[in-house]
């Protein structure tokens, strides 16, 4: 067995925070007691509670229901295991309930939830699914690029890595100015079945969409 | 081999682990683990919470590189899709490195799924361990450096 493994995000373009210009060609729970949990519960079951244009959906219906209906309507197999797509992705979140649209040029199929741009990004044969959302902090924070402000977007982002369980945070420094990143990640390489895509969409709208309300409260107080 | 996926249990994991060639092993929670040195892995799997694998770096900094902790940890989330690593500091003022996976299990998976998951995690783990020791080398393995100054 070898145990190499690349690994990497090949089409990340945004520059992290806290390094240099000559460092970026270098790519190579509270208490110790808690040393394999997380910290906090998982944040599935919460629901973005503010109006959108288009909001992730209620739980009256399951995604495995929708699937059925819709998989019966469609003649799915839910359960065949098949390589994933962006055609595969947008079908499944239209399955959902959800608008979308597909973006070749990005390898993404992106869509708007409570005025969140939510980008799907699957690259043909990549091994990940990557669902990427952006928190920006408040605009007069936002313009300040200090070293203090970006520490300070640091820590929160490990915060939230160390207290959540998904999706992974990040700082960022945009061409807009710092922010913090989230990433989704759902290994796909084996293919997958329409039912754990459903879920995984599903999932990752949901836990997105919460970080974004969720990841200003762990900034110190002068945010 | 199953071709529909079914739920993931702790035999099914260990299954993959000795499909793999490791040897696993069931620690005293009851958790899977596997070894490989000087690391150790953890597979959760609650009952409430969806299932992951853990592990934490075999050595920690002194409080003084906080910035450049922050920094790595920062780089490689941003630069690779597993594991996500988080740092932390300890009652005794030291930093700590874990890393955490989440499974994509939620509803089921074929044998081969679980088997090339389990696999993928381990690759990358421990490929983030060896970026962890690059990052921040032992001292006391480096021929020829001075431990004085020398960060």
């Amino acid at each position: 067995m070898i145990w190499t493994w690349p690994g990497k995000k090949r089409d990340n373009h945004e520059k992290p925070v806290g390094e240099n210009e000559s460092e970026r060609e270098d790519v190579t729970a509270a208490d110790e007691t808690a040393s394999k949990r997380p910290a906090t519960a998982d944040t599935a079951s919460a629901r973005p509670d503010s109006p959108a244009e288009q909001a992730p959906r209620e739980d009256s219906v399951a995604p495995d229901d929708a699937a059925l209906e819709v998989g019966e309507e469609w003649k799915i197999d839910q359960d065949e295991v098949r390589p994933l797509s962006l055609v595969r992705i947008k079908e499944a979140l239209t399955i959902l309930g959800y608008r979308s649209a597909l973006v070749e040029e990005k390898h993404a199929v992106e869509g708007m939830w409570n005025q969140l741009r939510v980008s799907f990004i699957y690259a043909p044969n990549n091994h990940w699914l990557r669902v990427r959302t952006r928190w920006n902090p408040p605009p007069d924070l936002k313009l300040k690029i200090d070293r203090q402000t970006e520490m300070m977007l640091m820590e929160a982002a490990n915060e939230w890595n160390r207290q959540y369980l998904q999706p992974t945070a990040f700082a960022v420094r945009s061409k807009t100015g710092l922010a913090i990143d989230f990433d989704y990640l759902y290994f796909v390489r084996p293919g997958i079945t329409t039912r754990q895509l459903l879920a995984a969409l599903d999932r990752s709208l949901h836990t997105s969409l919460q970080a974004q309300t969720t990841v200003g409260k762990l900034l110190p107080p002068l945010f | 081999m199953d071709i529909s996926p079914r739920p993931v249990t702790k035999t099914r994991v260990r299954n993959a682990i000795r499909a793999l060639g490791l040897i696993g092993f069931v620690d005293d929670e009851g958790d899977v683990g596997v070894h490989l040195a000087p690391y150790t892995f953890f597979f959760v799997l609650p009952t409430d919470a969806p299932p992951l694998c853990t592990s934490s770096w075999n050595r920690h900094l002194n409080i003084q590189f906080a910035e450049q902790a922050a920094n790595f940890v920062t780089r490689y989330n941003s630069q690779h899709y597993s594991p996500k690593i988080y740092s932390l500091v300890t009652d005794e003022g030291q930093i700590r490195f874990r890393l955490s996976y989440v499974f994509s299990w939620l509803k089921g998976a074929t044998d081969e799924q679980i088997r090339q998951e389990v696999d993928a995690v381990l690759r990358t783990g421990l490929a983030a361990m060896r970026s962890l020791e690059t990052e921040f080398p032992d001292q006391w393995v480096r021929p020829g450096k001075s431990l004085e100054g020398d960060s």
